[in-house]
């Protein structure tokens, strides 16, 4: 009778939810983007060939699909190379100086995007610092040597580690010593200890890392806009142009809906690998990884250095960036440092603006509500989809990555162009024009990586822990809670993390949907340096940035304490 | 020992869950309440639904003289004039006037796209910057509110005069040169002279992107000289050939560089700006280029201002006073006195800094169909971009 009873509640509580999904997926996912691409793909009821044959007659489209499609394979190559190296420097190997590598291996989470990229260019671009310097040296020096398709790689390489230090390093500190050190004793060759025992127990979270990687080579935007030059233009920066114009919205739809078809491919045969996949489980007593040094020392040395370089890699540009927000316009394009010229004029013209700092807390707010609503809907969908595999499920996971690959500018428009009016779905509210309606962008932009990285958790988990709770008689609930949540707490934070430092300077989005009194960060940012803008404004980026990183760098810490704790209770 | 540790995590594992879940419901719960809100909005506001159309002919009742002093309500101005000094500059003179101004800085484009897709719930109430064919797809969307300024007058014969929106600022696209490579003689006199003649390849600049006003209307410039209703687009085949060649031979100012410092470098000795730009750049970059008045005439529209069609009337009725405010010879003078603008507004000419003046006096309107030039402008930027560029 009472198991009767307690399974009637369970069905009702999932269909509660099961409902509650159904209402949000659909009013606020589907229906907007549905009706947009109905808008602008069919304005007058009827298909318009045009537009496709224009776009397939274009050779610069041609050109620009194919250089995203091999930016985004070379990406993918370049980008777990590095991120592996990288956590094996921190957690595997003993090297020199590893507390100031962690430091500066954190660096692309606070500058990344097209601040990262504009002091590139201030530094090795035509008119950058460094190319200054070698012209002066070699007055036949190609001021355009940091150009193209090596340059983005470059860049983006560098700047792209992130998932690598935050999420494949966490299932590195899971590789169990106790086997390692078997293995040894049984004398394995490190480095067979290496590509047999450590990288394999890596794969889910590689793996995910990877799918994140080649979807940012795919939908490259800001670096092959500065960096590319035109020989090698990618397909977003189009896109994006297109998006902003009335009447090419529809070849903005069009293009997005390629790149969709690329992700959603390579999305569906990483699913189909994900699930054959036959992942090592370790042992369930772990014991923490130690490090280990490299016994031969030219191995060693070359390491070393090769971590080193690469920590400077990516510090330097933050330190450029700080330095180009006392600078006067005049140097910086003409590619001279001056401290004596060095001024606060940047600083003052921000803090006088009418709008002040406040656009940075409304920022804060927006993304740390939108992070933890994301994470929250997220955890009950991904759970749903580890759990079940149907073609419903299947179905849902296809649905939920639409805002990965349509522009931000559309799904934008299309929540707009639906709430403008009081809608049964949204229980007669008018969502235009109110505070809430950039929340909701907000958790739509964060919601298809949030799952892939939740997905990826829940993937890594061990199944009989959860099989013994059962056997031990936990309810479903009491085991998830209990058991299963804890383990991927440290993920969790991740996620939230990195998804609250994303939408701190948004842009695409907010343009359209923030409210007139709660300006953002990324919308005051970016009216500075508008096109028809004056050219003192480009300074103000740099305070800004300045800014960001100052604050993402209070949360990384304050996400990292819990965060270490978390992983500390865990062993 | 181990489960004492497990109790503690799961404790503050416990405590997390609960946080998240305040925090949700928090949210929701504020959802909740602004439904509420929104509705009591939708409510006291909705007299004037079928929104556009009622509101039209509602406040359409020709001049509004006897508006009266400012109420101090609070009213959202958004704007693409509102850059470095300029917004603080505004906000202190609309307090000082009395008025209770929001500023809101954003790119003429984004302000039109805003403007429109909100039109049944605005949340802004005058629109102050975007140019003549921006402010006449606002008035398409039925976004705005027909009105006439009490300066209207001194603005006459400035625009084609739609209604609802008035020029303040007139905006010629004019080409400017190093000084000390070209002069008076070798500088380009028309702007086809920069891909016909073979000297100026290479050394201008091209607009490299497609959602300012300046570029547009440089592209637009260049293609009214080729219309022809057979050709593709409206533009005849020598049309497409020569804006091709125009791209083709000029300089594409990556990302990193400046059109105007190239140009005050000497690097690329020509490029061009829109006429209320160069006060701030000739300062920014210490130059006084040589500025190039087209025989043929330059392209230019003008700057305008509107109120936005809202059911608040009391927000309209303040709206309204500070464009009546802000428009006024006195303050407009003001205002392009300190930023180098060409006023629209014959009360304020004197009042224009030396090189506004000169330009005001030098230029030429190019003579155009602008309005048919707008309709197409969209379709031409794609084939430009997809084909041409």
């Amino acid at each position: 009778m009472g198991a009767d009873k307690y399974r009637m509640q369970r069905r009702l509580g999932f269909l509660v939810l099961a409902l509650l999904l159904t209402w949000l997926i659909g009013t606020f996912l589907i229906m907007p983007n549905l009706n947009l691409l109905k808008v602008t793909l069919f304005p007058n009821g009827a298909v318009d060939v045009k537009p496709l044959a224009q776009i397939f007659k274009s050779e610069r489209v041609r050109k620009a699909l194919v250089h995203s499609f091999i930016l985004a394979v070379s990406l993918t190559v370049t980008v777990n190379a590095l991120g592996i190296f990288e956590i094996l420097v921190l957690e595997y190997f003993d090297i020199r100086g590893s507390k100031w590598l962690n430091i500066a291996y954190h660096s692309p989470l606070i500058c990344n995007g097209m601040v990262l990229v504009t002091a590139y260019n201030f530094i090795l671009g035509s008119q950058g610092f460094i190319t200054a310097r070698l012209m002066n040296l070699y007055p036949d020096f190609n001021p355009y040597w940091f150009r193209g398709f090596w340059a983005v790689l470059l860049e983006m390489t560098f700047a792209g580690t992130t998932n690598h230090i935050m999420f494949v390093r966490d299932s590195l500190k899971n590789v169990d010593y106790q086997t390692i050190e078997a293995a040894r004793n049984m004398g394995v060759k490190s480095h067979r200890i290496l590509s047999r025992i450590v990288l394999p127990t890596l794969k889910p979270s590689v793996f995910a890392a990877s799918i994140l990687t080649f979807i940012t080579g795919m939908s490259a935007f800001a670096t092959p806009q500065v960096l590319g030059g035109e020989n090698f233009e990618t397909l977003n920066p189009l896109v994006m142009s297109f998006s902003r114009t009335l009447t090419t919205r529809n070849y903005a739809a069009i293009l997005a809906i390629f790149l969709g078809m690329v992700s959603i491919t390579v999305l569906l045969i990483s699913n189909y690998i994900e699930s054959k996949g036959n992942y090592v489980s370790v042992s369930k007593v772990k014991t923490p990884l130690k490090r280990m040094k490299i016994q031969n020392p030219y191995v060693n040395g070359a390491v070393t250095v090769f971590a080193h370089v690469t920590a400077l890699v990516q510090t330097l540009p933050l330190l450029f960036v700080a330095l180009f927000s006392f600078m006067s316009i005049q140097d910086l394009y003409s590619g001279t440092i001056r401290i004596s010229n060095f001024s606060l004029r940047n600083y003052m013209l921000v803090f006088r603006s009418s709008s002040g700092l406040r656009p940075i807390l409304t920022s804060l707010v927006y993304a740390g509500f939108a992070a933890v609503i994301v994470v929250a809907m997220m955890l009950f969908i991904g759970r749903i989809l580890t759990k079940y595999h149907n073609r419903l499920t299947a179905c849902l996971e296809v649905v939920l990555q639409i805002p990965w690959f349509l522009p931000a500018t559309l799904i934008a428009l299309g929540l707009i162009m639906v709430f403008d009016r009081p809608s049964v779905l949204t229980f007669g509210a008018t969502l235009t024009g109110s505070i809430y309606i950039m929340l909701i962008g907000y958790v739509i932009n964060k919601t298809p990586y949030t799952l892939r990285m939740i997905k990826a958790a829940y993937m890594g988990l061990d199944h009989s822990l959860e099989e013994a709770a059962k056997n031990l008689g936990a309810s479903a609930l009491k085991t998830y809670v209990k058991i299963l949540l804890p383990i991927i707490w440290p993920t969790i934070l991740s996620v939230f993390l990195l998804n609250v430092i994303g939408l701190l300077a948004e842009y695409n989005m907010s343009v359209f949907l923030f409210h007139p009194m709660y300006q953002p960060l990324g919308v005051v940012l970016n009216a500075a340096t508008k096109t028809d803008a004056l050219p003192e404004a480009q300074m103000l980026t740099f305070v800004y940035s300045v800014l960001i990183m100052a604050i993402s760098t209070v949360i990384i810490v304050f996400v990292y304490g819990k965060k270490n704790k978390a992983l500390k209770h865990r062993l | 020992m181990i489960t004492t540790l497990y109790e503690e995590e799961n404790r503050m594992r416990r405590k997390t869950l609960f946080g998240i879940c305040a925090l949700t419901m928090a949210m929701l719960c504020g959802c909740g309440a602004g439904q509420t809100n929104e509705t009591a909005g939708e409510a006291r506001t909705s007299a004037g639904q079928g929104s556009g159309e009622t509101n039209k002919q509602e406040a359409g009742s020709g001049t509004d003289m006897d508006l009266g002093a400012p109420s101090g309500k609070r009213i959202v101005v958004v704007s693409n004039n509102l850059g470095g000094d300029r917004e603080a500059w505004l906000k202190e003179k609309a307090e000082e006037a009395g008025f209770q101004v929001e500023l809101v800085p954003l790119g003429a484009g984004d302000i039109t796209a805003r403007v429109i897709s909100e039109v049944n719930n605005p949340t802004t109430n005058v629109v102050w910057g975007p140019s003549e064919d921006q402010f006449t797809s606002m008035v398409a969307a039925n976004a705005l509110v027909s009105f006439t300024p009490d300066w209207s007058e001194d603005v006459k014969g400035i625009s084609k005069e739609n209604g609802y929106s008035w020029p303040y600022e007139i905006q010629p696209k004019l080409l400017v040169c190093n000084p000390d490579v070209y002069t008076q003689e070798t500088a380009p006199k028309n702007w086809s002279d920069l891909w016909e003649k073979e000297e100026f390849h290479g050394k201008y600049a091209v607009p490299v992107t497609f959602d300012g006003n300046t570029n547009r209307a440089v592209i637009g410039g260049i293609l009214a000289q080729y219309l022809d209703p057979d050709g593709e687009l409206g533009v005849s085949d020598e049309g497409w050939a020569a804006i091709k060649a125009y791209f083709d031979y000029g300089y594409k100012t990556p990302t990193g560089e400046d059109d105007f410092g190239n140009m005050a470098s000497g690097k690329v000795p020509i490029t061009f700006s829109y006429a209320s730009g160069l006060k701030t750049k000739c300062e920014s970059f210490d130059i006084t280029p040589l500025v190039i008045y087209a025989e043929n005439g330059d392209p230019t529209n003008t700057n305008q201002i509107g109120v936005v069609a809202n059911k608040d009337e009391e927000a309209m009725a303040e709206s309204k006073r500070f464009v009546n405010w802000i428009g006024s010879g006195e303050v407009i003078g003001a205002y392009a006195a300190a930023n180098g603008n060409i006023v629209a507004n014959a009360k304020a000419e004197d009042q224009m800094s030396p090189i506004a003046q000169e330009v005001k006096n030098s230029y030429t309107w190019q003579e155009a169909d602008w309005t048919y030039i707008n309709s197409m402008m969209d379709q031409w930027v794609a084939k430009i971009q997809l084909e041409i560029y």
